[in-house]
């Protein structure tokens, strides 16, 4: 599908919105070259492969059914990242209500690939809990602020973008980001403290 | 400082963490934590947390690649070189249960199903190469070589049927 699309894109030329033929195809290319940014956000909401698959699907597909009405590179992928923040959120609360497999899928492999480089049997203890505190507070933190620290940290928006992109203003978002950093770290925090 | 300095303090300390703050805000953050177990203990605890979340975000993004590429591979022809290999044993057990062969013929059957399961991950790999473009030569060599080196295979029988290996046949 995605080649048939891309090639249809490459025939019309400049992909101008006024032309029926082109309708949709530059907002489809738009999210081939934008994919591999796409995939990261997926997988930083915590979702797993085969997951991260149907939602690029799906966002392909809205694309598809999208009139092609934006104009520049950045509004389209500003779209296409809050298209697909959007998704990821639904899946979030879809495994929420029906307590389908978590999100943040536990990997003891990570532990034992972190891990195995630290020669003291504490620390390695002390390492992978820690891992498993933040792995566990990631997966309940509410999606609405996980989005933002995965555009922030993980994909390296700036508070301005982020706010463009999941619709509030800078300060908002930047007030926000602060508010789920400091959920993470009193969570690290209050190990070992709790009883 | 007092408690108030810290909760004055505390919105800046993610700012201060991530090295957003103007020289003279960094400053001030700066000499409260010289004085403030707490508020260290903070920051320590930000940076920290997001570096554990960096790595755990890396490592969900590695495991998505390997697992989608191994998916695309195999996702709906794994089940046909499965129930090939099954087919296969099934009738290698039917004869069996007929004539006890010699041990080497355990071996040439052993040897049957690993190529029925290579030949039929390789048609797999094939027609998803198949729908790329410029991979036509690709497609080609791979559709050859699974009929030279697999000639007694459901893949090769599939490629001689479809006749999507038309350059032999010419």
């Amino acid at each position: 599908m995605s080649d048939a699309r891309d090639g249809q894109a490459s025939s019309t030329g400049d992909g101008r919105p006024e032309e029926a033929q082109a309708a949709g195809t530059s907002l489809f290319r738009a999210f081939l070259r934008q994919q591999d940014r796409l995939r990261r956000i997926a997988a930083g909401m915590g979702l797993a492969g085969a997951d991260v698959d149907d939602v690029l699907q799906d966002v392909s597909v809205q694309v598809l059914k999208q009139p092609d009405q934006f104009e520049r590179e950045e509004v389209m992928a500003a779209w296409l990242v809050r298209t697909t923040v959007n998704r990821c959120v639904t899946e979030h609360r879809r495994r929420f209500c029906r307590k389908a497999p978590k999100i943040m899928k536990h990997r003891p492999e990570l532990e034992r690939a972190l891990t195995s480089g630290t020669p003291d049997t504490t620390d390695r203890a002390g390492l992978a809990e820690e891992l498993e505190i933040m792995r566990e507070t990631m997966a309940e933190l509410d999606p609405s602020l996980l989005e933002l620290l995965v555009l922030r940290y993980f994909c390296g928006l700036d508070s301005n973008d982020i706010g463009r992109t999941v619709g509030l203003n800078a300060s908002t978002a930047r007030c926000r980001l602060r508010e789920a950093r400091m959920i993470l770290a009193r969570k690290l925090m209050q190990r070992g403290v709790e009883p | 400082m007092t408690d108030r300095s810290c909760e004055q303090l505390r919105d800046m300390l993610v700012d201060y963490a991530d090295g957003e703050l103007s020289t003279q805000d960094a400053q001030a953050v700066a000499e409260h934590l010289a004085d403030c177990p707490a508020c260290r203990e903070t920051v320590e605890a930000l940076e920290r947390s997001l570096g554990l979340a960096k790595v755990i975000w890396l490592d969900n993004l590695e495991a998505g690649k390997a697992a989608s590429i191994h998916r695309h591979v195999i996702r709906w022809w794994h089940c046909t070189a499965v129930a090939a290999a099954i087919l296969i044993v099934t009738g290698a057990l039917v004869l069996n249960s007929l004539r006890r062969p010699a041990e080497p013929e355990y071996a040439r059957i052993e040897r049957q199903v690993a190529d029925v399961a290579a030949a039929t991950r390789l048609l797999a790999a094939t027609q998803i190469l198949a729908q790329c473009e410029g991979t036509q030569s690709i497609v080609e060599e791979q559709r050859r070589y699974i009929l030279a080196s697999y000639a007694d295979t459901p893949a090769a029988a599939t490629l001689r049927n479809d006749g999507l290996f038309r350059r032999d046949s010419q």
